[in-house]
């Protein structure tokens, strides 16, 4: 198993390029991550238009204060493409007699929070169930990259098919847990350390990260033991390097957003809602979510339980498929 | 030409068989709207719906991944030995590259196309100046497409350039705002997501629709015509035809 290890070390060595690509890519999208979460997200962005200054009222003033909305103040509408593109959540026109109109594309939901808002300047608070915290957004934001990762470093493994070198092995005396599980440590070490690294310096610099750095150590190798389990499982049943990083780019891509690792939807107790619970990054998500707001209950900590079996299947699932592959009988 | 003619006419052909292309290329994308739209359907109201925002922004999305379908259509396992034929072959050795641009833009321009006909007619997706979007859209799927390419002879090595590409795609797509929205953030990021060309796209396409409003259109156009003459011209520096002997 060492000597896998060792050897894809070596071989990592021999192109350096890669090496530092790879890790430079690793550490600008967790940058981009940490980032992201530290610029305060608001609850809307809030054209008003005042077309006359004497509609400019106390409210319109006390509304424009307030801490949950970002209200930009402008004398002609802005463009209903600026709409489309969430630039603006809402367009709220106010009139001389202090009475408003309100304009979004958004849901009934949003109208209700602005018409709230408006009602009550003063005292108004947001529910704030659905809002992430930080650590949460910074392991939602850098999932789909860890995961994409995983991919990147089992390529010595599809090499390996792809080479025939596997054929060699399989004549050695190592057995095939081995000599995956000798991969498998190699790729959890090489998504781990970068990782981890980064959100390291971060803690060092003084960025807030939400997470201790204990919790985000148990985190990111929860994390990369899914990506590494993953790669292998898909490594396993093509035979060509492209085609497995292919379809698992597109895999991951496609189900981490579904996951609602950037932002979760909304649509309550559908089917499909429930189908996404059986995807691993959701209920990841839901944990750390769950963890970062003190509120675990066992329901959740059977969901992080899930990740880590489906971890161990897929694993075994690469074992079983590439022993049937090569082992002759 | 006749040589560029009949080699692109083989890649082509190349591609339309392989299986797991078309599946990339054509049901990947409407599957991704379809999904994402009806999961995002609560948080929209009647004028403008989710699939009128999810077909514009991940159709963009799907359209500048392509990179990742010339990179695989150029340096293949299969495809190098013919490349290296063409290598040995009388003419010139820059038909490898423009052949497989040429023809990886066909490829994936017609899935596109495809999956575009199927939103606007399933889901009724707004779309409005319909020649204009198909030419920014033309233009950004040959900038993507020669993207593949120029990785490819950058760095020799096709899983190397897929790999890279995936995340350098997916960090341009989240910095433009393709795949959530990074309006909310502030100024900063506001600005910043101008660097990415996703963000001009997007921006030109929803104006187009919604406002009929050209003034991003034309530097859109342009600036994707540049960026696919710089991109051809790499390539051409960085091309070695001694990397297709095998």
């Amino acid at each position: 198993m060492l000597e896998v290890l060792n050897n894809d070390w070596k071989r990592l060595l021999e192109e350096k390029m890669y090496l530092c690509v790879s890790i430079a890519l690793t550490i600008c999208s967790i940058v981009a991550a940490i980032v992201l979460t530290n610029t305060m997200q608001t609850k809307g962005n809030i054209a008003m238009v005042v077309t006359d200054q004497s509609a400019n009222t106390s409210l319109s003033k006390k509304f424009s204060s307030s801490p949950y909305f970002h209200v930009s103040k402008m004398k002609k509408a802005p463009l209903e493409s600026d709409m489309v593109q969430n630039r603006y959540d809402a367009i709220v026109t106010m009139k001389e007699d202090g009475s408003y109109n309100i304009k979004t594309i958004k849901s009934d939901d949003m109208k209700k929070m602005i018409v709230g808002a408006l009602n009550n300047p003063d005292s108004y608070v947001p529910s704030n169930d659905k809002d992430r915290e930080i650590g949460t957004n910074i392991m939602g934001y850098m999932m789909m990259f860890v995961l994409i990762q995983g991919l990147f470093y089992a390529r010595f493994f599809a090499k390996d098919k792809e080479e025939h070198i596997i054929k060699r092995v399989v004549t050695s005396p190592i057995a095939f847990r081995k000599y995956l599980f000798g991969h498998a440590t190699f790729i959890l070490g090489m998504i781990f350390a970068p990782t981890f690294a980064v959100i390291l310096i971060a803690k060092i610099l003084g960025v807030a990260i939400g997470f201790s750095l204990l919790t985000y150590a148990l985190l990111i190798a929860v994390l990369s033991i899914l990506a590494t389990a993953f790669a292998l499982f898909l490594n396993s049943f093509f035979c060509v390097a492209d085609t497995a990083n292919m379809i698992g780019t597109a895999t991951i891509t496609l189900t981490t957003i579904l996951a609602g690792s950037f932002y979760s939807f909304t649509k309550k107790e559908s089917v499909l809602d429930k189908l996404v619970h059986l995807l691993p990054q959701k209920d990841f998500i839901n944990y750390v979510n769950a963890l970062e707001k003190g509120h675990l209950s066992r329901n959740i900590e059977l969901q992080f339980i899930y990740v880590l079996v489906i971890s161990a299947i897929f694993f075994l699932i690469a074992v079983m498929k590439t022993k049937r592959d090569y082992v002759y009988r | 030409m006749r040589n560029l003619y009949l080699i692109t006419k083989e890649d082509l052909k190349n591609l339309v068989k392989n299986p797991m292309w078309v599946f990339y290329g054509a049901v990947f994308p409407f599957l991704f709207v379809t999904i994402l739209g009806f999961l995002g359907k609560d948080g929209y109201g009647k004028e403008v719906t989710s699939f009128d925002y999810y077909g514009i922004t991940l159709m963009i999305y799907s359209i500048l991944s392509s990179g990742m379908t010339s990179a695989n259509a150029f340096m293949e396992v299969t495809i190098q030995k013919p490349n290296m034929r063409i290598v040995y072959a009388p003419g010139s050795e820059k038909n490898i590259y423009l052949s497989k641009i040429i023809a990886s833009f066909l490829f994936t321009f017609g899935c596109h196309l495809i999956d575009l006909m199927l939103l606007c007619g399933i889901y009724h997706m707004r779309i409005h100046a319909i020649p204009q979007i198909l030419i920014l859209f033309a233009l950004t799927e040959i900038f993507s497409v020669a993207l593949g390419v120029m990785f490819c002879c950058i760095f020799k090595t096709e899983a190397m350039a897929n790999q890279i590409l995936g995340v350098v795609i997916n960090l341009l797509a989240i910095f433009g705002g393709l795949l959530f929205s990074l309006d909310g953030y502030g100024k900063v990021i506001r600005t910043i997501s101008y660097i990415s060309p996703a963000k001009w796209l997007v921006k030109a396409t929803f104006g187009l629709i919604y406002d009929h409003d050209y003034s991003w259109f034309y530097p859109t156009a342009i600036g994707m015509v540049f960026a696919i003459i710089v991109v051809v011209a790499i390539c051409n520096k960085t091309f070695r035809k001694e990397d297709c002997i095998c």
